[in-house]
């Protein structure tokens, strides 16, 4: 019923979640960073300044955003305005997951996306982008787009979700780069 | 007060349905611990109020269903395959064991279950209100307990769930079992609704349970299905996200005897309900001790969660215990606990539970054996 899960890697590296009880300093870069606001019911914006005080953002070398929101619906667009803002901090990120959820946790289609472009833009690094979510779009709501974009290090786009909008599929140009374009159907 | 001066062993009843697979196990256990075979008093019989027990009898109560007759007897449907009629179920069901009780009473014999745990744990308001004030984690529920309001359909569902901040919930008859007219309900802004649930709606109607869990994508089928549902009383409490086992949502079933967890298993399934004939299956217990450690969390913390669901029904030997791992294996929540919820054969017991090598019914004919034993060494001193 549910295909899609929790990776238990990311870009090759174990995928570790936080908040978590262990002690995490040290080797930001020997593991995927996933950060997950459903588990201890916090805000997105205090996880992620817990994770910018705890985790030396120049060593991270992959992240993902898990449910952002505590339990009820809210939109992507904030947590990538925030990713945005601290990219100058993030000098050494490769791969990046937005909305690493799964259907315990919330319907996927139903996921509030937004336009992800600026984390392409704002992150030139990057060599493997995964986004979830987004098949199922309802007027005056947030949905997921793709505005077109040139990036010099991608070499993974990866949608996962119950369909695309049409849009995002038309602004992707799968011959332009060393590129895998995958959408998976729930 | 004369059993525990008496150095005899205990002598067993047990009110089943004869013939049927739990009976069957417990006589086996019986006779490994080398006692006589246990009276079968069966249910017909109670219904019939001609159940008769002997003095001294030691009287475990197991579950009545799977036999045709006496489901029809309590339900009051023909048809088995039908969810409705719960509440009646409920009522009649309650009513037999109070007779068992009071039967068992007049006649010196003493119950391992007690009519009162019973009646609780067969009304899951009652019980998520009993497990919340013993200060068990539960998940919120806006039906805990015997003051809530009555939900009487789909629009009470849907202001209990706009009211408690409660997008995703369960919605469960409060009388049912083995997932029957389970709900598990998402919504999200006007009009958007989701439920997974194995009940299906007839052309007149009639709510039958099925082998498919399916996914209903109108609000006008859920309401349909609730609507149907609720004479029977219903019960909602949040749907938190289980944690996951290779993909698959995972939660355990912990028998607790005696005070003391004994017997665990791992189901896992691709649907939010675990049940075994809705598709669940054996997860690895190995696998989710170590992620509950991976997590920074303690198996032991989660077993003492069920004991002390367990402690809140002190006047019955053994529960069963569905205990929910939350998303990333670190903390629990108790879904339900069962009154009949041993029903696991040839699983032995947990390392350091007492119960090593021992079955469920074995474990409990332990515990009764060690009670009696208590009891003649407190006698004697």
């Amino acid at each position: 019923m549910n295909s899609v899960e929790h990776p238990e890697v990311f870009h090759g590296l174990p995928v570790l979640t936080l908040p978590c009880a262990e002690d995490v300093g040290g080797s930001a870069g020997s593991v995927a960073w996933r950060l997950d606001c459903g588990q201890e019911e916090v805000p997105f914006p205090d996880l992620w300044r817990h994770f910018l005080d705890t985790v030396d953002p120049a060593g991270a070398r992959a992240l993902l955003i898990g449910p952002w929101r505590e339990d009820d619906y809210s939109v992507l667009a904030p947590v990538v305005e925030l990713l945005v803002s601290a990219a100058d901090r993030f000098t050494d990120l490769r791969a990046l997951f937005l909305a690493d959820v799964v259907g315990e946790e919330c319907e996927v289609s139903w996921l509030a996306m937004c336009d992800i472009t600026p984390v392409l833009e704002a992150f030139p690094l990057l060599e493997e982008l995964t986004v979830r979510g987004g098949g199922e779009g309802v007027p005056d709501e947030a949905t997921l787009e793709l505005r077109p974009v040139r990036h010099g290090a991608l070499k993974s786009l990866r949608f996962e979700s119950g369909g695309l909008p049409g849009h995002v599929a038309d602004y992707w140009d799968p011959e332009g780069e060393e590129s895998r374009y995958v959408a998976v159907s729930e | 007060m004369s059993r525990s001066v008496n150095s005899a062993p205990p002598r067993f009843a047990v009110v089943g349905n004869p013939g049927n697979r739990r009976v069957g196990l417990f006589q086996e256990a019986v006779r490994a611990a080398g006692l006589p075979p246990a009276r079968v008093v069966s249910w017909l019989d109670v219904l019939n109020g001609a159940a008769v027990f002997l003095p001294g009898e030691t009287v475990r109560v197991d579950s009545p269903g799977e036999d045709a007759e006496v489901e029809r007897l309590l339900r009051g449907v023909e048809d088995p395959t039908r969810v409705e009629g719960s509440a009646r179920w409920y009522a009649r069901f309650t009513s037999a064991v109070r007779e068992v009780a009071r039967a068992a009473a007049g006649s010196g014999a003493v119950l391992l279950d007690a009519p009162g745990d019973i009646a609780v744990l067969f009304d899951k308001r009652l019980c998520h209100g009993v497990l919340a004030a013993a200060g068990v984690p539960v998940p919120a529920s806006p039906t805990s307990g015997p003051a809530a309001p009555p939900v009487r359909g789909w629009a009470d569902v849907r202001g209990l769930m706009a009211d408690g901040g409660m997008p995703r919930v369960f919605v469960k008859p409060a009388h049912g079992s083995s997932a029957s007219g389970v709900l598990a309900v998402e919504t999200a802004g006007p009009g958007r609704v989701r439920a997974t649930t194995s009940v299906e709606r007839d052309g007149a109607g009639r709510l039958h349970n099925s082998l498919r869990v399916r996914r209903l994508t109108t609000e006008g089928e859920v309401a349909a299905i609730v609507d149907a549902l609720a004479p029977d009383g219903l019960h909602l409490e949040r749907w938190l996200p289980k944690a996951s086992q290779r993909g698959r949502a995972a939660d355990l079933r912990v028998v607790v005897v005696d005070g003391r967890a004994t017997h665990a298993v791992v189901r896992t399934s691709r649907s939010p309900m675990t049940n075994l004939h809705l598709g669940g299956a054996r997860g690895d217990l190995d696998e989710a001790r170590a992620a509950v450690t991976a997590a920074g969390g303690s198996w032991g913390a989660a077993l003492a969660v069920c004991e002390r669901a367990g402690d809140a029904f002190p006047d019955t030997l053994c529960v069963g215990v569905d205990l929910l791992p939350s998303t990333g294996w670190r903390r629990f929540a108790v879904g339900e606990v069962n009154a009949f919820g041993d029903l696991l054969p040839r699983l032995t017991g947990l390392p350091g539970s007492g119960a090593e090598g021992l079955d469920t019914y074995a474990a409990q004919v332990a515990a009764v054996l060690n009670r009696a034993g208590n009891h003649r060494v407190a006698a004697s001193s």
